[in-house]
């Protein structure tokens, strides 16, 4: 068989018909539909699923930072949802509270107090807390993610430096 | 022919070969197709169950850190008390308002060797020295059920 005949032979394919054509591009349109929605649907259960993970670290972070302060204060004291905590002589240690401008809890250090910044990036919408003699309770500390999910905990901790009833 | 010269022939024309298998191309039967198919559903399920599976630990998660937020709690509320009056107990686990467990705290007294043991000549004046917390959250039910575990020394006098 020469190079001619060769050329021939391949040339003298039917290739494919139009019927064919348009079922494999029907086929082909569902296939990658169906790919696209589960990629979209798994993309989105990615990014919620991390950024409730996230969210459940900086609410345990705001949650230790508050028992950390707690622990080393004298006393505290809650006035309009702001938790303030004070040294053994009575002068503000820290302040923590939820600040609605950017619903965000923010802590405040010195006296007079000034604002350090959020301690989190997600978004509050609940900061609860309340104090005795000898207890701080965080009631509800409520953040949310970049979706509708939100994380809700709470604790308490002791006023371990508290100043003994005389 | 001989064999070597067979070979020889053979090797002078390569594309004939090649055409021929290019004609007799029979494509995809049935049944690899439908092989295909099930492999390929058979991993995008297994991606996707590997999704929720993830999803659900970070949920179950969520749990376990209100729960460490509800041992500090009990710890920090029974090193309130004065050593004599501590005792065992128990209260209910929630999260976000919803019980979703119970919460056990034991209170074991504990010898330090420091000051001699209580078996020893003499006899140790003061055998309980320390009294050792243990907190204990239990939540979820059935394959889901999960604890948690801390324990504390505290000063007995």
């Amino acid at each position: 068989m020469n190079s001619r005949s060769r050329i021939g032979n391949i040339l003298g394919e039917r290739g494919i018909t139009l019927v064919e054509v348009t079922v494999v591009g029907v086929l082909a349109a569902i296939v990658m539909l169906a790919l696209t929605g589960f990629y979209v649907n798994s993309q989105g259960t990615w990014i919620d699923s991390s950024s409730q993970a996230v969210t459940q670290r900086e609410a345990s972070l705001v949650l230790e930072t508050l028992t950390d302060s707690i622990h080393v204060a004298s006393s505290a004291i809650v006035t309009t949802g702001t938790l303030i905590l004070n040294n053994a002589d009575g002068i503000e240690r820290s302040r923590f509270w939820l600040e609605p401008s950017d619903q965000r809890v923010h802590v405040g250090g010195g006296n007079p107090s000034v604002d350090q910044g959020p301690l989190e990036t997600s978004r509050a919408t609940q900061f609860v807390v309340a104090a005795n003699d000898s207890m701080v309770y965080v009631i509800a500390l409520q953040l949310h993610t970049a979706s509708i999910d939100s994380v809700t905990m709470s604790t308490a901790a002791a006023l371990i430096n508290r100043v003994p009833p005389p | 022919m001989r064999r070597s010269e067979a070979r020889a022939t053979a090797s002078r024309t390569p594309r004939r070969g090649a055409v021929r298998v290019w004609d007799n191309e029979r494509g995809l039967g049935l049944f690899e197709v439908i092989a295909g198919t099930v492999v390929a559903t058979l991993a995008v399920l297994g991606l996707a169950y590997t999704f929720g599976v993830g999803r659900g630990l970070i949920d179950r998660y969520e749990v376990a850190r209100c729960a460490i937020g509800e041992a500090q709690h009990v710890v920090d509320s029974l090193s309130l008390v004065r050593p004599a009056n501590l005792a065992a107990g128990n209260r209910r686990f929630e999260v976000a308002g919803v019980t979703a467990g119970a919460t056990h705290w034991t209170v074991t007294p504990v010898d330090d060797p420091l000051d001699g043991t209580a078996a020893s000549t003499p006899p140790d004046p003061s055998p309980v020295d320390l009294y050792k917390l243990t907190i204990e959250v239990d939540w979820g039910t059935g394959v889901m059920a999960d604890r948690l575990q801390i324990s504390r020394f505290v000063a007995a006098q």
